[in-house]
């Protein structure tokens, strides 16, 4: 390794210390990836301005989440349901959410409400309780269309039960700008502990950002285009789901999907496995 | 706050190296410098450089690393544990060990190699 490659690894690992067990991966995505100096300057910039999540920040966020909704006006102990994201009977991370938070609110005195660990159980949990406030907990949110469909389910059920004197509110950890934009053009009422922002577009100029977003569909071109998972297909989603151009990781956990693929995809062209910084379970890809 | 630390930390071989290339250099060096005198690979070298950082053992600004004065009297007080480390396995059992030759004695390294003719004439 020359000066230059290790001064430009140095500055980066020393910013961003999770990638130091990552060094051989990082390296080959620098090196043999990138072929061209100012792609790997784009994907050094990227990883250098990446949100890490480590357990002690994780840990923060729960106190704050905790703390937002027993401060949250309008709802109290009794009637309120904390609701997790997850659909079915799959391992999800929202389960992982309403878990850390049942002691954090005990410590606020909180005892009389529900955590629910699937969002279409809010309305039996309404039936046997009459807890009409559901905040719908997660940890990162990406496009937003997730949310959107599971208060649509539940508006539905409420509705069409002929309930109307519910709340919905949905406060997750993470989330990026325009899946928050999104939420809010939708009316809906949601709160997140850190706000995440396009990896490209929302640090350069029109233009370069243009010629950056190219250079990473040429990277984006040495990877699969799809995955076959269980006669199902999945395609590798371009500069992240629905363009979400995230740089966010969490310590120990499920990097989400509109994270860019150059980090997780584990997949070259050819099919062959390469090496990535970042673990997605490729079963939600 | 810092005597604790030197108290209480108990910095590894990798950790000691690094330290002591820096006090060998009057305390500042490239990083890229330290790097390259240790022969540690890339991976093993950050977990220890950033370790020591993180610690203020070692600061750095534009990728000149110094050590601090804990980190100075952190690589002061393990001195001896760089060089006087002692290698038993080295040491020749006393039964091994023969009657010295003076210089120019005449002696047969392998009994073996003997042939009919070695000594003749």
């Amino acid at each position: 390794m020359n000066k230059d490659s290790f001064v430009l690894v140095s500055k980066l690992v020393l910013k961003q210390p999770w990638l130091i067990p990552k060094l051989d991966d990082l390296y080959e995505i620098l090196y043999f990836d990138c072929s061209e100096e100012m792609t790997r300057n784009l994907i050094y910039e990227l990883l250098d301005r990446f949100l890490y999540v480590d357990t002690a920040m994780h840990h923060a966020h729960m106190v704050d989440l905790a703390l937002e909704i027993v401060s949250e006006p309008g709802i109290g102990d009794e009637n309120t349901q904390i609701v997790a994201m997850s659909a079915d009977w799959n391992a999800d991370s929202s389960l992982e959410i309403i878990y850390n938070l049942k002691p954090l609110m005990e410590g606020h005195g909180w005892r009389k409400y529900s955590l629910i660990n699937r969002f279409t159980h809010a309305l039996k949990t309404y039936n046997a309780t009459g807890q009409n406030n559901i905040i719908l907990v997660d940890d990162f949110v990406g496009s937003g269309q997730t949310v959107l469909g599971r208060i649509k389910t539940i508006r539905a059920q409420f509705d069409g039960s002929g309930i109307t004197d519910y709340t919905i509110r949905v406060k997750v950890l993470s989330s990026t700008q325009a899946g928050l934009d999104n939420l809010i053009a939708s009316g809906v009422n949601v709160t997140a502990q850190k706000i995440i922002k396009k990896g490209i577009d929302d640090f350069y100029d029109p233009p370069t950002a243009a010629e950056h977003r190219a250079r990473m569909l040429a990277i984006e071109s040495l990877l699969s285009p799809r995955y076959i998972f269980g006669g199902e297909e999945r395609e590798m989603p371009s500069l992240g789901y629905n363009g979400a151009q995230a740089v966010y990781c969490r310590e120990n956990a499920n990097t989400p999907n509109s994270v860019f693929p150059i980090f997780w995809w584990p997949f070259k062209a050819d099919g062959v496995e390469r090496k990535v910084v970042l673990v997605r379970a490729m079963g939600d890809a | 706050m810092s005597s604790d630390r030197t108290d209480t930390y108990c910095p590894t071989m990798t950790d000691l190296k690094i330290l002591s290339i820096l006090l060998s250099s009057s305390g500042a060096l490239d990083s890229f410098t330290i790097f390259r005198r240790s022969k540690f690979g890339l991976k093993l070298f950050f977990e220890r450089y950033s370790k020591l950082l993180n610690l203020s053992f070692v600061s750095e600004e534009d990728g000149v690393a110094r050590l601090t004065a804990t980190g100075r009297a952190l690589i002061k007080h393990n001195l001896p544990r760089l060089g006087n480390v002692k290698k038993q396995w080295r040491e020749v059992p006393e039964r091994f060990i023969g009657t010295r030759l003076r210089d120019g004695e005449f002696y047969i390294p392998n009994l073996e190699l003997l042939s009919i003719g070695t000594f003749s004439g």
